[in-house]
């Protein structure tokens, strides 16, 4: 519990600081990235703490997106907005939820990436809200205390439901659901044997998760102002799953690494080649048959060795025994 | 605690990214003296479904640079092309990418559509970058949501949907069944025609909507054969349109119906070679035609297939022509200050282009150019456009003649 | 009523395509259990390869052969290659059959180019059939039977063959199968290939009616995912009914609501998940 409240403390504080020391472009750029940590974070939960592997969650963040869009036209009041866009992310997450979570593996991945795709093809194809020409929405978020249009203004916003939404969900991990759900993905009929359902806590998890990435859908538009189907096409959703394998599979914070280095290597590979889709896929195919972990686990990796090499001998009995307990506290 | 370590390390990690990011992207200045290179740059669709498009506009911009020596006046040009592949989102974060990074003297853009309403919109409100619409065809990027910062080097809906209706009545036939995508440029385009074509004399029979990435078009083709029309009306851009096309020679409906398309498929010389001989004596309007007799048009068209072995079409054409467009306004404007750029456009920009003489309008911010009525004819053995009557100067209204909308 | 059976038929044939799609996508995956995204691929993969055969002046027939056989063997590599390293780990297996399909989409972006593309209509089906005032375009007439003779035989393979039984019992059971002395790796190979030969076919046989074009290989996947959803996992009958529904209501959902159609689907789909988990004729268990 403290650690969660220290590490949230470091990372409001790197928010904070960071624009002073970074151009106006990168600003932009990081605005983005907060947005798409938010949602790589929530799938993060799924997949690494659930065992849920969904190629079809950008249907809850463009499920928000689209809300606020929308509602944009008769309310103004973020609040409002932003509940609106959780409350139906949520909706349709207890809907597809209810019939995918009975279904494991690639079933589960299946039937979440079908609803998807359905929406995509709605969307797309309705006339309403622009089509597959999407709608340009008006939004300028104010929370009581002044209008946000500056981009400095936008990224603090972003940072701000980054930070908060990290600290939830490293709330919600380490709680005993968390753990149970953990142990769930780890050895399910063990835990079936101890009296837990598997469903109730995926379902728990999925819903949180869902809520997050409508949450980091509506935001989304605070930044771009507009709202199109490609949110909902199976490109948005592999995306956001390259980014929590390349920033860290079981972790909080990886995802949302992920979502950085991922942001940053489309912006400038995109710019040199426009072999971007092949890179990509090289990548994907890459991370599987090599079977490496994410940036997180790599730098977990560096710095425990390098810890190591930097205190040899100090006291090797004592702190031995701690590392020990915090990884069974951890886990 | 061990944890927490490394969560440091961890942020640190990131925030290192971000600044090395910084230093190598936001030290660069920018300059405005002589022998500084001019930064030209673009965002289009390179992948995707509208590649086609956003190439043909890439090949142009590149030839007119080749041909100028890439220069404009005796300034070096430095271009940059950003791949949007037809999403508004990312052609939005091209924008700020070009003209916050590498600040951009010049943009192009907006290879679809809701990329130009997009780009209209950031430009506005920005006042950056005078932004050059490449593509989009939206009529109220002339009147409502006309921005002194964009200017149209294509055209306009209203300008082929209406040209069409007036030639279709006149010289084709007075009977016709619409066809067109349900979005937003098909119900303008839709709208636009059938006022035009009633106007003068014909009478539309039934107004059909095809959703976008409709593969399978048999159901409207049934519909369509319910009526006694003399001409269908298509405007089904993207993958949809050659589809539809050839499904219209598949159902036998190229012998009883003439196919008149509103300039969203057939005017591409890949489509015709897609979909062959179904586009025999069907009609298309084009602000461009390969075969035009001028001299500037010869060599465009020789330079151009020296280099890429390929015949340009209309995207080309106007890839060329805002580069054209970019290297007059510098030139005239003596500078390369978004002011001085836009009010050197606002006075007037006219010129001769491959296409015909273009005055670009300060009423409305788009070209007054020729428009060319084409037609499919079999020739040897290969199938070509002949262009069969011109349409002198059209011009954009300066207003919204207030259509009642097609429903 | 003309109307109605002119429409039928382009149901059907529609239908016919989409059984060939999925048939593939299914039985890949009740059999090996394998996700296979890239599916789609080598569906478009096919027509683009049968293309540029055609352009180089052989008929429609020959291009068609040489395409199925050119996909097969690119099926077997990639399924030699990766696809064979990654049985057991769903997660794997998606981030890598969605890395096939960037990678081969863009791909074959850089050698066929972002336009659309189409297969010449083979010239002996060029022709319509009128009737009672209807057109029939032969060639889908033609789809129709060969969609028709193609459910036949999957059908008498699978109930009448020895290998059909094999196939049969490996859907349920496959470690059963290989206890029995079977070479699972033998199996599994030529069950693949089969699925990405049937849907190679089924792209050239589409290629003169939809054609191809960038970022078609999703259009295709999802199509044959939503059919495979509600037919079942590793039934081919499964998957030709759900065909038939799927057609049918594409194409009638878009004649009265058009903007609907989809929605349909979806709404059907989610009725028969709820109902049946497994879909209409699935038996693999979940």
């Amino acid at each position: 519990m403290k650690k969660a409240f220290l590490s949230t403390g470091l990372l409001l504080i790197t928010i904070l600081i960071l624009p002073l020391f970074i151009s106006p472009f990168l600003v932009y750029l990081s605005t983005e990235i907060l947005v798409f940590a938010i949602f790589a974070m929530s799938l993060g939960l799924i997949m690494g703490f659930g065992g849920m592997p969904s190629l079809g969650h950008c249907a809850l963040f463009g499920l928000g997106a689209y809300t606020v869009a929308i509602l944009s036209e008769y309310t103004a009041n973020i609040y409002l907005l932003l509940g609106a866009a959780i409350l139906i992310s949520l909706c349709f997450s207890i809907v597809t939820g209810y019939i995918a979570i009975r279904n494991k593996g690639v079933f589960f991945l299946m039937i979440t990436l079908a609803f998807t795709q359905v929406l995509f093809l709605i969307t797309s194809r309705m006339k309403f809200w622009g089509g597959n020409d999407g709608y340009s929405a008006s939004v300028t978020a104010n929370f009581g205390f002044g209008e946000i249009t500056s981009n400095m203004g936008l990224f603090y916003m972003m940072g701000f439901f980054f930070v908060l939404s990290y600290f939830l969900l490293k709330l919600f991990v380490n709680a005993p659901a968390g753990k149970v759900l953990k142990g769930m993905m780890e050895n399910e009929g063990r835990m079936i044997a101890l009296g837990y359902n598997p469903k109730t806590y995926k379902m728990i998890a999925y819903l949180i998760a869902g809520s997050m990435a409508g949450l980091a859908g509506g935001l989304y538009i605070y930044k771009t102002q507009f709202v199109s189907p490609a949110l909902f096409s199976v490109h948005m959703g592999a995306e956001v799953m390259i980014m929590v394998f390349i920033g860290g599979l079981g972790t909080v914070f990886g995802p949302a690494l992920g979502a950085g280095a991922f942001v940053f290597l489309q912006n400038y590979i995109s710019t040199m080649t426009d072999r971007w889709p092949l890179i990509l896929g090289l990548l994907f195919i890459a991370i599987v048959l090599l079977k490496r972990g994410g940036i997180l686990h790599l730098i977990q990796f560096v710095t425990t060795f390098g810890l190591k090499l930097f205190k040899p001998s100090r006291s090797r009995n004592a702190p031995v025994d701690k590392q020990v307990k915090g990884k069974e506290q951890a886990s | 605690m061990k944890k927490n370590k490394r969560l440091v390390l961890a942020i640190m990690f990131v925030v290192s990214m971000f600044l090395t990011a910084c230093g190598s992207g936001g030290g660069q200045a920018s300059g405005d003296g002589e022998g500084e290179p001019i930064k030209l740059g673009f965002t289009l669709a390179l992948t995707g479904n509208f590649a086609f498009m956003g190439e043909g506009v890439k090949e142009g911009v590149e030839l007119f640079f080749e041909e100028n020596g890439n220069k404009i006046g005796d300034r070096p040009v430095e271009l940059f092309f950003e791949d949007d592949a037809g999403d508004p989102q990312k052609a939005l974060k091209n924008y700020q990418q070009l003209t916050l990074n590498q600040e951009v003297d010049f943009l192009g853009g907006g290879t679809i559509g809701s990329i130009s309403y997009a780009l209209t919109e950031a430009a506005e409100k920005d006042k950056r970058v005078p932004i050059i619409n490449v593509v989009g065809s939206g009529n109220s990027l002339s009147w409502g949501e006309k921005s002194d910062y964009v200017w149209r080097i294509g055209f306009s809906s209203l300008n082929y949907a209406g040209t069409l209706g007036v030639d279709m009545a006149e010289n084709i036939g007075k009977k016709a069944v619409v066809i067109a995508s349900d979005y937003v440029a098909g119900h303008e385009q839709a709208t636009d025609f059938s006022a035009n074509f009633k106007e003068h004399g014909g009478e539309v029979l039934d107004i059909l909507w095809a959703p976008s990435g409709t593969s399978d078009f048999s159901s409207y083709i049934n519909q369509i054969k319910q009526h006694d029309a003399d001409a269908v009306y298509m405007f089904i851009p993207g993958a949809d349109g050659p589809r539809f096309v050839q499904q219209f020679k598949e159902f036998g409906l190229a012998e009883n119906y003439a196919l008149v398309d509103g300039g969203s498929v057939l005017n591409a010389p890949s489509t015709v070679e897609a979909v062959g001989d179904a586009v025999v004596d069907g009609y298309v309007l084009s602000h461009y035609h390969v075969g035009l007799e001028n001299e500037l048009n010869k060599k465009f068209v020789e330079d151009y297939t020296a280099k890429y072995d390929k015949v340009p079409d209309n995207y080309v054409i106007n890839g060329y022509d805002t580069a054209k467009v970019m290297s007059e306004s510098i030139q005239e404007a003596g500078s390369t200050e978004v002011g001085d750029i836009i009010d050197t456009l606002k006075a007037g920009l006219s010129f001769d282009s491959p296409r015909g003489p273009i005055e670009l309008d300060p009423k409305t911010n788009h070209p007054i150019q020729n428009h060319y009525i084409l037609k499919g004819v079999e020739k040897d053995g290969e199938i070509v456009f002949e262009l069969v009557r011109t349409y002198e100067k059209v011009q954009m209204p300066a207003e919204d003649p207030g259509y009642e909308k097609a429903k | 009523m003309e109307f109605f059976i002119a429409n039928t038929v382009s149901g059907l044939a529609y239908a016919m395509l989409l059984f060939l799609m999925a048939a593939g996508l299914s039985i890949i995956f009740g059999l090996m259990k394998i996700m296979n995204l890239a599916h789609g691929s080598f569906f478009i993969l096919a027509g683009y390869v049968a293309y540029t055969f055609s352009r180089s002046g052989m008929n429609f027939w020959l291009s068609m052969v040489l395409a199925v056989i050119v996909i097969s063997i690119f099926a077997l590599i990639i399924e030699k290659l990766f696809i064979s390293r990654v049985h057991g780990s769903e997660t794997d297996q998606v981030l890598l059959t969605v890395g096939l399909v960037f990678v081969l989409g863009d791909l074959a972006l850089w050698i066929w180019g972002g336009n659309f593309l189409s297969i010449p209509v083979p010239a002996i089906f060029d022709f319509s059939l009128d009737f009672a005032g209807m057109t029939f375009p032969a060639y889908r007439l033609f789809v129709i039977a060969m969609g028709i003779l193609f459910a036949f035989v999957l059908w008498y393979f699978e109930a009448k063959t020895r290998v059909g039984m094999i196939v049969r019992a490996g859907v349920d059971d496959m470690e059963m199968v290989s206890a029995l002395g079977f070479n699972v790796k033998i199996i599994f190979s030529g069950v693949f290939i089969f699925g990405a030969a049937l849907a190679a076919f089924g792209g050239v046989l589409s290629g003169p009616i939809l054609g191809m074009y960038p970022m078609m290989e999703w259009e295709i996947l999802v199509n044959s995912m939503i059919v495979v959803i509600i037919g079942g996992l590793g039934s081919w009958k499964g998957a030709f009914i759900a065909s038939m529904i799927v057609g049918f209501v594409d194409i009638f959902g878009r004649i009265y609501m058009p903007t609907f159609a989809m929605a349909f689907i979806f709404i059907l789909m989610v009725a028969i998940l709820m109902v049946k988990p497994t879909g209409l004729f699935g038996r693999v268990e979940s």
